[in-house]
């Protein structure tokens, strides 16, 4: 059983995340009110925080903040929001969100998104070294080959581990043959391949903040590969 | 009934309270348009920000886009060089297409 805290101010979608995640025996934390929220989570730990962004007394991005400050908090955070601009997924990104669903809810994602998240979760406390601060950007460049798209991200090959929940980018012409913008990625699973003389692990990415209108073209394009499959065989 | 239907049964029952608020927020930047003074348009636009996410998430797609589209005018900035009038008569059609939808959501009928 995981603990599931919820914030957002519209009551009805707090009420249908917990009609989601209730039945498969999570416990369920719902609030209306960020402030509120905070107070509960100095005291109680929680396995996933799902927060929303546009919201009256507190807004997402200044939740995450303060929640990041907290000395014991180490959930990972999915950001439940109607705002799908690249600028805000980025913002939530680099504020310390694990992911990021785009509403209106749609409850096979919602359910597996959050699974893959609450999966990725490390068992053991994080061992944390000295380090020297720094702010640099930085690419790291990973020869792959995508085998699968579906709704929730891609399937792909590649010579490198990707641990859970770390972020990534994905630079293919995939993406401009489905008509999509080169999507923010987490990464779910790396499992060891063998028979492959080029690549050592298959990976699964889920999707971070993709809109309706993306979310369409990827269907589209799925839809269009199994009528072309369908047609060659 | 399985508890999510019944959550949207709620919901449904829920459109009318959500409507008026809608109408009494879109009726305040009208007044507003009209008596030449700068409207609440971020009041709007939270209104039907939350409208859209709801309504989409328990279903009502269409509902959703309207509501989303008004949004997006308003955060795009649509409306503030427009002229006051073209502007009231967006808004009043957009709200008469909202009864409309919300007929339709209510009755579980497709609006036309």
């Amino acid at each position: 059983m995981s603990r599931i805290m919820i914030v957002d101010d519209d009551f009805d979608t707090l009420r249908y995340c917990e009609g989601l995640l209730a039945p498969q025996g999570n416990e369920i934390l719902i609030h209306t009110d960020a402030h509120r929220a905070l107070k509960v989570l100095e005291q109680h730990p929680v396995d996933l925080l799902i927060v929303d962004i546009v919201m009256p007394a507190m807004s997402g991005f200044d939740f995450i903040h303060a929640v990041k400050k907290l000395e014991q908090f180490n959930a990972p955070i999915l950001m439940l929001t109607g705002r799908s601009a690249p600028k805000d997924v980025l913002t939530a990104l680099e504020l310390g969100a694990t992911d990021y669903l785009v509403k209106p809810i749609d409850k096979d994602l919602f359910v597996g998104k959050i699974a893959s998240i609450i999966g990725a979760r490390p068992r053991t406390p994080e061992v944390r070294f000295a380090q020297g601060a720094t702010d640099v950007s930085a690419e790291i460049a990973i020869p792959a080959r995508i085998t699968a798209v579906s709704e929730m991200g891609l399937t792909m090959r590649t010579r490198h581990y990707l641990d859970r929940n770390v972020h990534t980018k994905v630079d293919s012409p995939l993406f401009e043959e489905i008509g999509i913008a080169k999507p923010q990625l987490r990464a779910v699973h790396s499992k060891p391949v063998e028979n492959d003389a080029h690549y050592r692990y298959e990976v699964f990415v889920s999707f971070i903040g993709l809109d309706q209108l993306s979310m369409q073209r990827i269907r589209r394009w799925i839809i269009n590969r199994a009528i072309a499959t369908r047609k060659a065989g | 009934m399985d508890s999510m239907e019944k959550l949207k049964q709620e919901y449904v029952a829920s459109l009318a309270q959500k409507r008026e608020t809608i109408r009494i927020t879109l009726g305040s930047v009208m007044r507003a348009l009209k008596n030449r003074v700068a409207p609440d348009w971020k009041a709007l636009e939270f209104v039907v920000h939350k409208f859209a996410g709801s309504s989409g998430t328990y279903g009502f797609r269409e509902l959703s886009a309207h509501a989303r589209d008004l949004e997006d005018r308003i955060t795009g900035g649509e409306f503030a060089s427009a002229p006051a009038k073209k502007t009231a008569a967006y808004l009043h059609a957009w709200l008469e297409r909202l009864d409309a939808l919300l007929e339709g959501a209510i009755n579980g009928k497709k609006a036309a």
